[in-house]
């Protein structure tokens, strides 16, 4: 067996260049904290190339040596199935890091380093970051991180990324291993017909010009992988191997990934410690959660005090009314206005900035004002949920009632991200594991998931009238089902199958907390702030030209088709700029007392499931392409008039009025 | 290549001969794990090797409804009703 065979290395051309060091681990073991705490800073993130998958990259001084520090996506395997596990693997076999940094939580050694096996029969030179420690630790867990060191033949430094704890041994290992020679491959025997296979298949095997040793290709290909199959194809000229490879697949994997197991259970024997098995609060809490008897009152709770209260009441009613009624008009317009106005003779241009529909003193009252205190507070309660370990539990919970959808328990985050942002939720859908769940979930996303913004200002505008707020919600989530069961009905494809960790409870961490909050707050931001301003400079100029009242009267025909007054017209073209700018504009429509309350409940059914907002609009076209992104767009468009008809038909026919 | 992962896959205990599922098992329970049936695509198999939901693997259901909640060594996983299906075990040999 050649399994000492040298690993090529960096090439000669590249010696000049910066020593790189890449983070990997499973996703959530705080590989982005190890980034920042190695290089210092956050880095830019960039693209991989083709793909849509983000890559952390920085420049750090470790230990005093200069490096490039990379954080690659998260990976449970170097055999990818998704695409950020194939960006993962091809920064590590193609770009040839000099350490690689493998980081792995503390608590699920038995799990994580299964991995750590992989990578070091690749023959990476490794440096393992058992992170999370202060939580093993509470936990009752010990353990024996120099044995397991000296049993891996690999460099294991314990750290608490978010304190800093450890990270200067870290570093000391990263530095040490990139003076130390290459790693010879480790080798980890199989069952005699595998072994046999892996042989076959290695004397089949090209000898020049590959990166990696025979024996851990053989074993990717061995176990299905499709990666490396291009040059075996090629090269497997033998009977044997083809023969090997004609068996390969899901049997070998599953017995590989066995073997591996086993191996790691053997390493860890008398180098951890579990406690004595008991129900602790935090498990007695859990499963209060999770059982649909006690669970789902909590999540009535949850959305009450978190959303309803919090973000709707707090946020939305007591803080944008002090910043709306006090800072804006009682001091920032009047002195906008006075400014501007001694500053520019010319009144065209005066209503630019501060006219109705201003630059200054529309745009810039509406994202600061309105719709900055809203967001904000409702990303410090979601980061509060997102840490604490609930979500999880609520994706257990609905798991049901979204595979009905054709989604599974996956799609609830970003179901409930939306509520805060379906330009970022949009985003987020990337997570979800087939194109059918992530086109299900955009268009849910554009019709019937109500963005904290307009949330806010529908519930304050609702507040009053109780039993309107329930008919609200009552329409938009039988539109989400139903629109949701209809479509899983009709697009082809499986359903998915529903699988994920639930870590334990913790009380989230403050500091975190904010930073999350804030990072989010300020891409928000970022993206708004032009937005509104753009928004009202093509408001602006539509005014000017006559545009805008041409669209408005346009308008004005389906807005009186489902019974709101002409007024309303406004609403929604300001609603195709920002679907929350058009909320914010139906509150200024309500407070010049222009809306029954049969109407304002129609025309919050109506926007909430209008056309959503142009970041949003663009973040369809971006993710999903264009044909799909219009096709959504058609989709809500005719729905939310339709809905909205409906229901005012329905409260003329009964002769109701709230 | 990528045609011989789809094939069903036959653990080396012979073919999906049917034993219990931990789908019908109750809470409370803890068993051992036998081996992996129907799991004919490489994403259920991924699912199970990084679950460690493996043959010789011990595992604790935890709770049945509305999706299964089991605990795997020193984690806890959500799956439904499809993936308990696939995995067959037995009573934990003294």
């Amino acid at each position: 067996m050649d399994g000492m065979t040298k690993t090529n290395r960096r090439k000669a051309d590249n010696d000049n260049k910066l020593p790189v060091v890449a983070i990997v681990g499973n996703p959530n073991v705080g590989k982005s904290v190890v980034f920042t705490r190695l290089t210092g800073h956050y880095a830019a993130a960039s693209n991989y190339p083709g793909t849509t998958v983000e890559v952390m990259r920085g420049n750090a001084e470790i230990d005093g040596r200069r490096c490039s520090v990379v954080d690659t996506p998260g990976m449970y395997s170097l055999l990818p199935v998704t695409e950020e596990e194939e960006v993962a693997r091809a920064i590590l076999l193609q770009e040839r890091p000099d350490v690689v940094v493998h980081v792995v939580d503390a608590r699920n050694l038995d799990r994580m380093l299964v991995m750590t096996l992989e990578l070091a029969e690749m023959g990476i030179p490794l440096v393992l970051a058992v992170n999370m420690l202060d939580e093993a630790e509470s936990a009752g867990i010990s353990l024996e991180l120099a044995t397991l060191a000296e049993r891996l033949g690999v460099p294991v430094a314990g750290v608490v990324a978010v304190t800093g704890r450890g990270m200067d041994e870290l570093k000391r290992l990263v530095v040490s291993t990139l003076d130390s020679p290459p790693p010879a491959p480790m080798t980890i025997g199989y069952a005699p017909h595998i072994e046999k296979e892996i042989t076959a298949i290695e004397s089949c095997l090209a000898k020049s010009g590959e990166s990696l040793d025979r024996r851990a290709r053989a074993l990717l290909i061995l176990q299905g992988d499709d990666g490396v199959a291009g040059d075996v194809e090629v090269s497997l000229g033998c009977a044997d191997g083809a023969d090997a490879v004609r068996h390969s697949g899901l049997e070998e994997r599953l017995e590989i990934a066995t073997a591996r197991h086993d191996r790691v259970a053997a390493l860890l024997d008398g180098c951890v410690s579990h406690p004595e098995v008991r129900i602790t609060l935090r498990e007695r809490l859990s499963r209060v959660m999770t059982n649909p008897l006690t669970g789902l009152p909590i999540l009535a709770v949850v959305l009450y005090y978190g959303l309803y209260k919090f973000v709707g009441g707090f946020g939305a009613g007591t803080v944008v009314d002090f910043l709306e009624s006090t800072v804006f008009e009682k001091f920032v317009n009047p002195f906008l206005v006075d400014t501007v106005g001694g500053m520019i003779p010319w009144d065209i241009l005066t209503s630019l900035f501060v006219g109705e529909y201003g630059v200054l003193t529309l745009g810039l009252r509406y994202a600061v004002a309105i719709i900055l205190p809203i967001v904000a507070f409702f990303f410090l309660i979601f980061a509060v949920i997102e840490d604490s370990g609930y979500l999880p539990r609520l994706a257990l919970l609905l798991d049901r009632t979204f595979k009905k959808i054709g989604l599974s328990g996956r799609g609830v985050i970003p179901m409930v991200l939306g509520f805060g942002c379906d330009t970022m939720a949009t985003m987020v859908t990337r997570t979800l594991p087939t194109r059918r769940e992530r086109l299900l979930s955009t268009m849910l996303l554009a019709l019937a998931i109500p963005c904290s913004a307009q949330l806010g200002v529908i519930l304050a505008l609702l507040e009053d009238h109780t039993l309107g707020m329930f008919v609200w919600a009552g329409v938009v989530t039988g539109v989400f089902l139903l629109v949701g069961w209809i479509s899983a009905k009709i697009l082809p494809g499986e359903g998915p199958s529903f699988y994920m960790e639930v870590p334990p409870l913790r009380l989230p961490r403050l500091g975190n907390v904010l930073t999350k909050t804030y990072v989010r707050v300020r891409w928000y931001f970022l993206e708004i702030v032009p937005m509104f301003l753009i928004a009202s400079i093509l408001i602006w100029a539509g005014e000017i030209t006559g545009i805008f009242g041409t669209v408005v009267s346009v308008l004005e025909g389906p807005v009186q088709w489902i019974g709101l007054p002409v007024e309303s017209a406004d609403v929604f073209l300001m609603g195709f700029f920002r679907r929350d700018y058009g909320a914010a504009g139906l509150y200024d429509l309500n407070k010049a007392g222009l809306l029954s309350p049969t109407q304002l409940v129609v025309a919050c059914v109506a926007l909430t499931l209008f056309l959503p907002c142009v970041a949003q609009l663009l973040i369809n076209f971006k993710e999903r392409g264009w044909k799909t992104g219009l096709a959504v767009s058609g989709l809500v468009l005719v729905m939310s008039f339709g809905v909205a008809y409906t229901l005012n038909a329905a409260f003329t026919v009964m002769e109701v009025s709230l | 290549m990528s045609k011989t992962t789809m094939e069903t896959l036959k653990t080396a205990g012979g073919l999906s001969t049917a034993g219990p599922r931990l789908a019908d098992a109750g809470a409370g329970e803890r068993l051992q794990i036998t081996k992996l049936v129907d799991v004919a695509d490489v994403e259920t198999l991924q699912k199970m090797i990084l679950m460690g939901a493996l043959p010789g693997k011990r595992v604790e259901i935890i709770q049945r409804f509305p999706a299964f909640l089991i605990g795997l060594g020193n984690s806890q996983f959500a799956i439904d009703r499809e993936l308990a299906e696939k995995i067959v075990v037995q009573p934990l040999t003294a």
